[in-house]
């Protein structure tokens, strides 16, 4: 089910807050399992197949890990152990990317491995309630989209539960964010990048390949920062402490300091159990390179496995490497660059792609030309792309930060909800949202 | 608890709540308004019919009574007027093409941007355009800024040639009946309003065969064809013709051809040539 439909929005979370609110404490985790396994099953049963395997597989490796560890003798037994988890997992997420991708895979499957390597560093303890575990594996508000949680900083939560009238309104106020980002400013500059798409990119003039770049840009961050928003605002209203994943990217000057600020849990999990193990930086120059080289990869492999989205992890390793060499601090620099990266992750047909950056950069003509076509790009979406700008900078969240305890902000923020919900009406009778005849 | 505590602790969701409510009220009754208004015009349509009818009950009464030699006065004007201006295809310029004006949805959008008839013909052309629309929605740019609706630019300004694309958006909603008694109304009312225009009804564009598998919101080539066969008859080739656009675009199997078009429904910009060297080829002459 995803965060942005009507049966989710008006019928399954006000359903769940109501039978979680009136659902006696001890309790709670068991209808969280289920009202999750639920939440996946009413969109995609071949999911909650899936997701289910992983579940056992998973709850089970970690208590025979940690049986192999309490035993002296057999360390290598759980290292077996863990292997076959990791491959285990790996694999099933290797099958469902090839092979038309299951809800959530690419997040709870990193969740588990980074679950059993922890059990296997007796940093935590084997979860031995199944429910209990379940709980925190398929949670509905991160499982779709992450964030990727650790399960030492869910633990207390699953324990004792900060639920409250509070906390549903702040969760509900984070959540009406989250969506109007999303379907206000996401799904809208979707809709220019898509009319790109069908013009064909070898006829598009050079300033308006920028401006779909721009486009498509804050279109990304503007739908992960808004699932990632009503992730947190969902775990709120649980009493559940979901990890922020963005910190205002944009504004940041360098590629290494935008990765700490962008899909922030997966540049952890990637720095937790890839990038420090292998040494990190503390194994001189060269080997740092070869370790962020493999983290890159891994990276890339992680978003698909199509040549585009190595070209787009390939620009960001080559930036990165540079920066540790140059120093660059440049607000500049970085939005040229991650816009060019934004346009490889977006492509994934190489030949198109590379249409694209000749278009970007003039390198050939434009096949059928239509002067002054990002004038009328901008002139369609002005609203847009006025708010996502403004958006992309810290002054959202003072914005946020003063509104939210005030009626009129409350005035405001139900009023946002209600034009989305709208939104969401008019565009799903709509046929043509991104067909747009 | 104190009420103040309890509105300070619920205050919120009691005006999510209240906004929701009053959202839901006119929501809803704007779509009953809507619903009327449809209502009416399906009204309009069959009263229009019914005078069609009493109308031909009028003149067989005329025949009855014995007055024949009015209609056979009548039949012969027409067939000398005919004879005068009888219509014929040939392959015509752009220059037959300067008093032209363009209707449609996005396809004639494209057409307006992309196309080599962009300069010289007039388009009133935008994106989700539908029959309803068309009359009620401001989308012609006027000269001093502001928009106006096509029926106020159609008053203001006369046009040779008319050519209407319409049909894909409202593809997925309502009968075929209702769509050719809609299309048809407009074609009088374009008539009205521009008594020296030919009116072209171009057929709607087929979409890739892969697209029309996946029948999204019920668009498919097989209702396509439906349709334009309705839209077929709607020509009386005398001042209404019909035009076949989807030999410029298609493959045999009669689907768009998948090379032309990225989203399996537009034509790429660099491939709207096709259609108008289509239209090139077959322009109707009175000789």
């Amino acid at each position: 089910m995803d965060f942005g439909s009507i049966n989710f929005l008006l019928v399954f979370l006000p359903l769940f807050l109501v039978l979680f609110w009136i659902c006696p404490n001890r309790e709670r985790n068991e209808l969280l399992f289920f009202g999750s396994l639920i939440f996946v099953g009413l969109a995609d049963i071949k999911g909650l197949a899936v997701l289910c395997v992983s579940l056992v597989i998973n709850y089970e490796l970690a208590k025979l890990i940690e049986g192999e560890r309490a035993k002296k003798s057999s360390a290598r037994m759980a290292a077996g152990i863990l292997s076959l988890g990791i491959i285990l997992n790996l694999s099933i997420l290797f099958f469902f990317k090839v092979n038309g991708l299951v809800v959530g895979i690419s997040f709870y499957s990193f969740t588990a491995i980074g679950y059993l390597i922890d059990v296997y560093k007796k940093e935590i303890k084997a979860e031995q309630s199944i429910v209990k575990f379940g709980a925190f594996l398929c949670m509905f508000p991160k499982l779709c989209m992450g964030p990727i949680v650790q399960y030492k900083d869910l633990e207390r939560n699953l324990i004792k539960k900060k639920f409250s009238a509070e906390s549903i309104q702040e969760g509900i106020k984070l959540l009406i964010v989250g969506l109007a980002a999303k379907i206000l400013i996401a799904d809208r500059l979707n809709m220019l990048w898509h009319e790109l798409e069908v013009t064909g990119y070898d006829s598009i003039s050079t300033p308006l390949a920028w401006i779909g770049a721009l486009a498509f840009s804050l279109k990304l961050y503007f739908d992960f920062y808004g699932y990632s928003l009503m992730a947190i605002g969902c775990g709120k209203m649980l009493g559940i402490d979901i990890p922020d994943n963005f910190q205002v990217p944009y504004m940041c000057k360098s590629v290494r300091e935008f990765y700490r600020c962008w899909h922030i849990t997966l540049g952890k999990w990637f720095s937790r159990y890839v990038y420090i193990p292998m040494g990190g930086n503390r194994k001189g120059e060269l080997r740092t390179l070869c370790n962020l080289f493999v983290v890159w990869v891994l990276t890339s492999a992680w978003h698909g496995f199509t040549l585009n989205y190595f070209i787009w992890g390939g620009i960001l390793f080559l930036c990165i490497s540079m920066e540790r060499l140059l120093k660059i601090q440049s607000h500049i620099y970085l939005i040229f660059v991650i816009m060019i990266s934004w346009v490889a992750f977006a492509i994934t047909d190489t030949g198109l792609l590379i249409t694209y950056f000749q278009r970007m950069f003039n390198l050939v003509p434009v096949a059928v030309s239509n002067e002054g076509d990002w004038i009328s790009a901008i002139s369609r979406y002005p609203f847009e792309f006025a708010l996502g700008l403004i958006c992309a900078t810290p002054i959202v969240n003072d914005v946020y930060g003063i509104i939210k305890n005030k009626f009129w902000g409350w005035i405001v923020l139900s009023g946002v909800f209600w034009v989305c919900i709208w939104r969401i009406i008019v565009e799903g009778s709509n046929p043509f949202m991104y067909g747009a005849f | 608890m104190k009420l103040k505590t309890q509105i300070k602790t619920w205050g919120f969701t009691v005006v999510l709540l209240i906004e929701g409510i009053l959202f839901a009220g006119g929501y809803f009754s704007y779509n009953i308004l809507n619903t009327i208004a449809a209502e009416e015009v399906t009204d309009a349509v069959v009263s229009e019919e019914e005078m069609a009818e009493s109308g031909e009950n009028n003149t067989a009464q005329y025949s009855d009574d014995g007055v024949e030699i009015t209609e056979s006065e009548d039949a012969a004007v027409t067939e000398t007027e005919q004879a005068v201006k009888k219509p014929t295809w040939q392959a015509v310029g752009n220059n037959y093409f300067r008093n032209a004006l363009f209707i449609g949805d996005s396809r004639t959008v494209g057409l307006s941007s992309y196309s080599n008839l962009k300069g010289i013909s007039t388009f009133y052309s935008n994106t989700g355009l539908t029959i309803a629309k068309l009359m009620k929605k401001a989308i012609v740019p006027k000269a001093g800024g502001g928009k106006i609706t096509v029926e106020q630019a159609l008053t203001e300004k006369q046009f040779g040639k008319i050519y209407i694309n319409l049909g894909i958006n409202e593809l997925g909603s309502g009968s075929n009946e209702a769509f050719l008694a809609s299309y048809s109304n407009l074609i009088e009312e374009i008539k009205t309003l521009q008594p020296d225009a030919v009116i072209y009804i171009q057929s709607i564009m087929k979409v890739t065969q892969a697209h029309s598998e996946k029948n999204v919101y019920g668009v498919n080539n097989a209702k396509i064809q439906e349709r334009n066969a309705g839209l077929e008859t709607l020509a009386d080739n005398e001042r209404v013709f019909y035009i076949d656009i989807n030999p410029s675009v298609c493959t045999k199997d009669g689907a768009l051809n998948p090379e032309y078009t990225q989203d399996g429904v537009h034509l790429k910009a660099k491939y709207y040539d096709l259609w108008t060297s289509l239209l090139k080829s077959k322009a109707v002459m009175f000789k």
